[in-house]
């Protein structure tokens, strides 16, 4: 049997002749999905396993052990180390899936203000006329419109909703208007 | 934009995984869930010297090893594959355990070298027919 652009829990089951082989499969991935956007993040920065554990003051055997973990040995205190050896930070979101969907809505908004408001701080402190303060501004109306669109087609699709249309605004401002490259980390 | 990734198993050893589920279930998942993160690796970076990953390593003649991860106590497991890079395509080859991975490496480039062959022969007699008009 030939196979192409199939997946691979298709594949080990069809291999095996097993059928629970791919949800074994997709349990592994479930399992080291953190350990995989690690790898991932370490990949882009174009750092060996060598590079990384020179960065984070340990041995390579050290991150070897680390990314052949499934999530759950982790220890969050290497996650954290090898997060600042790549350059980046660890947030952390607490979301109670039990809890109602307004709830966690709301979580969100008050998510996105308080990064808005590091970005309008940053803004400040750099001064009215900096271009990376211009492309601060011109991101805050990126947000708006990707924000209005996807609240309007979710409205629209509410029970007896009159669809919302968003006439009378000029050129959208899109991804392709801001170069997030110019824009500062926060 | 690099062509997206194929795998396919047309050069695989069917026996041998059937056999090796049945002993070690876990691990032989766990080897093809990391197949699939080097496929997602090899879409986003183009080509298997773009990046460095712990569980893939190379054992000459475009084979690489694909090891198990995330399971505890597990058996090394070896998953081969075949990185034919022209076609953008992943052949599964075989699995074993380390004690097995000699020979298994051993059949890995007779099955490689003799699809090389053929593929060579193909390219050989579309080369012809075409300049043939």
């Amino acid at each position: 049997m030939s196979k192409k652009n199939t997946t691979t829990t298709m594949l080990a089951a069809s291999l095996t002749g097993d059928p629970d082989a791919a949800a074994r499969v997709a349990a592994h991935q479930s399992e080291t999905r953190l350990m995989r956007t690690l790898i991932d993040m370490r990949v882009e920065k174009k750092l060996s396993q060598r590079d990384l554990a020179k960065k984070m003051g340990v041995g390579p055997s050290k991150v070897c052990r680390m990314e052949a973990s499934s999530d759950k040995d982790l220890n969050f205190g290497d996650v954290f180390e090898y997060t600042k050896a790549l350059g980046m930070s660890v947030s952390v979101l607490f979301d109670d899936p039990s809890l109602p969907a307004a709830d966690r809505i709301k979580h969100h908004v008050i998510a996105v203000h308080n990064l808005l408001e590091q970005l309008r701080k940053l803004a400040h402190q750099i001064g009215g006329e900096d271009t990376v303060s211009e492309k601060i501004k011109q991101f805050y109306g990126e947000v708006l419109f990707n924000f209005a669109i996807r609240f309007g087609d979710s409205y629209s699709k509410l029970p007896g909703a009159t669809p919302i249309r968003l006439d009378g605004t000029e050129a959208p401002v899109t991804a392709s208007h801001v170069d997030k490259r110019a824009l500062p980390h926060v | 934009m690099t062509a997206s990734w194929a795998i396919r198993d047309d050069l695989a050893e069917k026996n041998r995984f059937k056999t090796f589920d049945k002993k070690h279930p876990l691990e032989l998942a766990a080897c093809f869930s990391n197949l699939d993160h080097i496929v997602e690796l090899l879409n986003r970076f183009g080509k298997v010297g773009a990046f460095q990953v712990g569980f893939f390593r190379s054992e000459g003649e475009n084979i690489y090893r694909i090891g198990q991860t995330g399971v505890k106590h597990a058996v090394e497991t070896r998953l081969y594959v075949y990185v034919y890079a022209v076609g953008h395509t992943l052949y599964i080859l075989t699995i074993g355990d380390k004690s097995q991975q000699a020979d298994d490496i051993r059949r890995c480039k007779e099955i490689v070298r003799t699809f090389e062959k053929g593929a060579h022969h193909e390219q050989e007699k579309h080369d012809h027919d075409h300049a043939g008009g």
